[in-house]
């Protein structure tokens, strides 16, 4: 914790040590009793505090309109269900990550062939051809 | 209809059967199984539990009650038709219930950005906020103006931490953000309500400023 994640917290969440992330909290009260201006830091960001506070106190109870809950419970009388989720296996929830990988692979062969020198004709193949040539030439002449 | 007709009455038979209402103590996830086997009564028993807050929180996110209707309404439609997709172990049913209503409110408000700015409503009388002497309702009428001028994801972010006291894991988690990305919008969202204060000159009355007269005012 150090004064600028302090501000940062101070800034997201309000003057109002509650509201600060429960993992970070003590640290930041302990940094902020190392400041010497803590009392301008939280001045504005407890102003709003205070603002919205009056507000969730003003506007709180807000009835639900008459009728409306009675309208929400009819919903299954009208409505079908929707169909169950089909139970996808584990493995198969990986299929982007298995095409790309495929994908990539078969770009990269060809990438790879494209890049060799054509292939020559080996010399065992050369002198099999040959020999294969000489000996049918014989069989004809005999 | 013939087949949710039957489920909705074999769900009201089964529990009379069983006697005792069983939704009073069933935690809302395993409502949410029973909803997805077609139990009706379980789904009366999540509108029992839920419509209320939800209700509350469209409300303040979309500014006006008869929106706020239509969006829980959908809201309540998907926790029926759609409990079969949800399975146990993934978020808690307050959070996916969070999630679907904050979604279809931000998507109305989206649909309808021509109509929104992000200029707070114009007080009708200038004369008393310097003062202080601002009424009650006068500075709740204000103060939601302003909120409500808020982009709506930094409206949101407010309204889940500020009035709907999750921590930060839940809210981020209801709006499928990292809590760093719902950080930066508390912050942005928080100094753009207080420039917007400032601007309506809400800054200067005993709402915003440390005052026993205001507590007098509740």
């Amino acid at each position: 914790m150090n004064r600028k994640r302090l501000i940062g917290i101070i800034e997201s969440y309000g003057a109002d040590e509650a509201r600060w992330p429960e993992a970070e909290r003590a640290a930041a009260m302990a940094e902020l009793d190392r400041q010497p201006d803590a009392e301008a830091l939280l001045a504005a960001p407890a102003g709003l505090d205070r603002a919205l506070s009056r507000l969730k106190a003003a506007t709180g109870d807000a009835a639900l309109p008459p009728g409306f809950l009675a309208k929400l419970q009819t919903i299954p009388l009208t409505r079908r269900q929707g169909r169950r989720g089909i139970e996808v296996p584990d493995w198969l929830k990986a299929w982007p990550q298995l095409s790309s990988l495929a994908a990539g692979m078969m770009l990269a062969g060809f990438v790879a062939g494209m890049a060799l020198p054509p292939q020559q004709p080996s010399v065992e193949i050369e002198i099999g051809l040959a020999v294969y040539g000489t000996s049918m030439n014989a069989e004809i002449g005999s | 209809m013939g087949v949710a007709r039957l489920m909705y009455l074999k769900g009201d038979m089964s529990y009379a059967q069983g006697g005792a209402d069983r939704s009073e103590e069933a935690t809302d996830e395993a409502l949410f199984q029973r909803v997805a086997e077609g139990d009706a009564r379980a789904y009366r028993g999540l509108v029992d539990r839920h419509a209320a807050p939800q209700f509350r929180y469209a409300r303040r996110l979309l500014g006006n009650g008869d929106d706020a209707q239509e969006v829980v309404q959908e809201a309540f439609l998907r926790v029926w038709r759609e409990a079969g997709r949800w399975r146990p172990g993934q978020a808690k049913f307050t959070t996916w219930l969070y999630r679907v209503v904050t979604n279809l409110c931000i998507d109305r408000k989206r649909r309808w950005r021509v109509l929104f700015t992000d200029q707070p409503p114009e007080r009708a009388d200038e004369g008393p906020a310097a003062d202080g002497r601002m009424m009650a309702a006068e500075q709740a009428a204000a103060l939601q103006g302003c909120l409500d001028a808020l982009a709506p994801r930094q409206r949101s972010a407010i309204l889940l931490c500020y009035f709907e006291e999750m921590s930060n894991r839940e809210a981020a988690e209801v709006m499928g953000l990292s809590v760093d990305a719902l950080e930066s919008l508390l912050t942005r969202g928080r100094q753009r309500l207080r420039e917007l204060l400032a601007r309506q000159g809400i800054d200067k009355t005993d709402w915003y400023n440390e005052s026993q007269e205001t507590d007098r005012h509740y």
